[in-house]
């Protein structure tokens, strides 16, 4: 037969059996699709109910709960507003009550100064020499020092530069009262023989005289008494936390058995807002972004065959390969691509160590409603928070970043990521819009001020409903528990 | 049922007409898959996302011709996709000179091969010849729509069409004579 006569009778024989005619060939078990094809197309193709929190994209919802929660911050600010007139309207009254009080002081000042004078010119002609004694200055037992009537001592023996601390359990402290250090530092002080009126005589009697110069530091230990509403109080903070993250697999087909599957951290940061609802309980929520990241190394051996390779231009062979990755939140069948030269001589069957490196980023809008209690109403608090976290999905990225061949015979090409889209959909990773998370944890607030206060809260979310479900071998349910070390500074109206 | 009711009743979302129409039409469109694909496995990669593809692009069959014919080109248009996606590039196609050998067999010889044999012949090929051929032979495309499809110039297109008949010929003239 001739060349082109042969090439004709080539072309025909393959135009008649798979010609357009082909298009009614009928099934003879080799050009049977698997019987389970339809179901993956039918499960493609079928519009899926979507589920009420996933209706939407993220960012709706997000945007939902703000407007939300700035209608609730506004009904406190409201609310505040009317408490802050009512107070000032008390403080208005109490004004006018210091003045009248303060007005009768000031007559009976005047009053005991003119009968210290008169007093005090009957003893002209006593000898030595009153000494000026300072107001007293936070130092409230030291008055009486101070004698109404003031008689000019015979000696006197100042002494300088006295210094003590002592304690005080119950000093007021900032308009609080609590356990307190007092550092004093006294002046002078000294004994003196004072003149004092016996009938017609004047008798000298020693007596101590402090003379009150000495200044006072108090310095608060805790616990002092707050003074903030702790009824109907509320507050705004801004919070961030170092998070540290561990994924696991439960479900038939994990890998290598093993339900852990992955360590990752993380970081959050964002804003919040509670209210304190009596009994030392406080109720907040709040928004904050989280972001979870992975860079891990997945191990995978695999059996060199000569029938999985083909010659290359080189005078090679190269390999392929399709391997099933199950990395932090995703599930994959990827290619691997890798060569040897015609020289090298692998044994069939031979080990090839295959680590693929993986990044894998997830960001995360969170809304938390957590119940917080305070043991103690003082400036530290001591307590425990425990409550839920809504988790809305904002974007999930994963990159299959590198293989390395853990064999020197073969020279690692390229790994092509081969992700067979349209198998994948029955089969990938669907991380959830929406998942519950609980939270549970303890906490410790400082109040700086009346109004300021910082808050450190070690703290453990774990998923209540799965954050996913992946598996080509069946449904993998994806969980997630994370330690969160949140910090806060809150302000308190 | 007539085929134009059920693809009426697919683009209404009728399961059980989408259903139907995949019973009808699988085996012929498999048969092109399982030609385009290395093997059975990236054949069936290939037939699911052509199927997704045949429902989602329904709505753009017009009825000029025969709904066999649109949905055989959606698959080869599917294939080519896969084929470009996850295969390197075709100006580097794979040769192998044992194909080679110019081969002489009895005419009546070819008539005894049934689609399953060639199929299987098809598939051991190369991806640039198999993909050329494919084009070339069975879809009727020209060397220059091929090489629009393909990114590869007319004569690489003309080359590899050379190499994969030579390339069955042997396998055939093999498969015959054993």
């Amino acid at each position: 037969m001739e060349p082109n006569s042969q090439n004709d009778n080539l072309d025909d024989l393959f135009r008649r059996s798979f010609g357009p005619s082909e298009n009614g060939s009928a099934g003879e078990g080799w050009n049977s699709p698997p019987t389970e094809m339809w179901e993956n197309i039918r499960a493609v193709i079928a519009p899926v109910p979507v589920p009420f929190l996933q209706s939407s994209r993220p960012w709706k919802w997000a945007s939902l709960i703000a407007a939300l929660l700035l209608v609730w911050l506004s009904v406190q600010l409201f609310s505040y507003r009317s408490t802050i007139e009512e107070l000032t309207e008390q403080v208005d009254t109490h004004e006018l009550r210091m003045e009248a009080l303060h007005a009768e002081l000031q007559t009976q000042l005047e009053s005991n100064r003119l009968s210290t004078q008169a007093v005090s010119g009957k003893i002209d002609a006593g000898q030595g020499e009153i000494p000026t004694v300072p107001t007293p200055v936070n130092e409230p037992e030291m008055a009486h020092a101070t004698p109404s009537v003031v008689r000019k001592p015979a000696s006197y023996e100042p002494v300088k530069g006295a210094f003590g601390v002592d304690l005080l359990p119950d000093a007021p402290v900032d308009g609080q009262s609590g356990t307190s250090i007092r550092v004093s530092e006294t002046i002078a002080s000294g004994r003196a023989l004072l003149p004092i009126e016996n009938g017609d005589k004047m008798d000298l009697v020693a007596s101590e005289v402090r003379v009150p110069t000495r200044t006072d530091k108090l310095i608060a230990i805790s616990p002092t008494t707050s003074t903030r509403d702790k009824e109907n109080g509320f507050y705004l903070g801004l919070t961030g936390a170092p998070i540290w993250i561990t994924q696991m697999r439960n479900g038939p087909g994990a890998p290598n058995n093993s339900p852990k599957i992955q360590s990752r951290n993380g970081w959050s940061a964002g804003v919040k807002i509670g209210k304190e609802i009596g009994n030392n309980w406080s109720l907040e929520s709040g928004i904050q972004l989280s972001a979870y990241y992975t860079n891990s190394i997945q191990e995978h051996k695999i059996n060199f065959s000569r029938n999985d390779e083909t010659s290359n231009q080189t005078g090679g062979y190269e390999s392929n390969y399709r391997v099933n990755l199950a990395a932090g939140s995703e599930e994959i069948d990827t290619e691997v691509t890798f060569t040897r030269p015609e020289s090298v001589q692998p044994e069939e069957g031979e080990w090839i160590g295959l680590d693929f490196q993986i990044t894998e980023i997830t960001n995360y809008l969170d809304v938390p409603i957590v119940g917080r209690y305070e043991f103690q109403s003082g400036r530290l608090n001591l307590g425990f928070r425990m409550g839920v976290l809504n988790r809305l999905k904002l974007s999930h990225s994963f990159a299959l970043n590198n293989v390395n061949i853990g064999n020197e015979k073969f020279q690692p090409s390229k790994a092509r990521h081969h992700d067979h889209p349209g198998r994948r959909r029955r089969v990938s990773t669907d991380l959830k819009t929406y998942s519950l998370h609980a939270i549970a944890g303890l906490g410790a607030t400082y109040q700086l001020s009346d109004t300021w206060q910082v808050s450190l809260e070690p703290t453990v979310v774990r998923s209540i409903t799965p954050i996913g479900t992946s598996g080509p071998r069946g449904k993998i349910n994806l969980e997630q528990e994370s330690f969160n070390l949140n910090a806060s500074l809150e302000y308190r109206f | 049922m007539e085929v134009e009711k059920i693809v009426q009743r697919c683009l209404k979302g009728d399961e059980k007409a989408q259903h139907l129409l995949y019973e009808q039409f699988k085996h012929p469109l498999f048969t092109v898959c399982l030609r385009y694909g290395r093997d059975r496995s990236e054949a069936e990669d290939m037939f699911q996302e052509g199927f997704i593809r045949i429902f989602k692009d329904l709505h753009q069959f017009k009825g000029n011709g025969p709904i066999g014919a649109w949905m055989r080109k959606v698959m080869v248009h599917s294939a080519l996709q896969y084929i470009r996606k996850w295969k390197r590039g075709f100006s580097h196609l794979e040769f192998d000179e044992e194909y080679m050998e110019e081969l002489s067999v009895p005419e009546t010889a070819y008539a005894q091969l049934g689609a399953k044999e060639l199929t299987d012949l098809i598939q051991r090929l190369p991806i640039g010849y198999r993909t050329v051929f494919n084009l070339f032979v069975i879809e009727g495309y020209s060397h220059r729509e091929i090489s629009e499809q393909l990114g590869i110039s007319e004569s690489t297109s003309k080359t590899q069409l050379f190499k994969a008949k030579a390339a069955l010929r042997a396998a055939l003239e093999k498969l015959i004579l054993s």
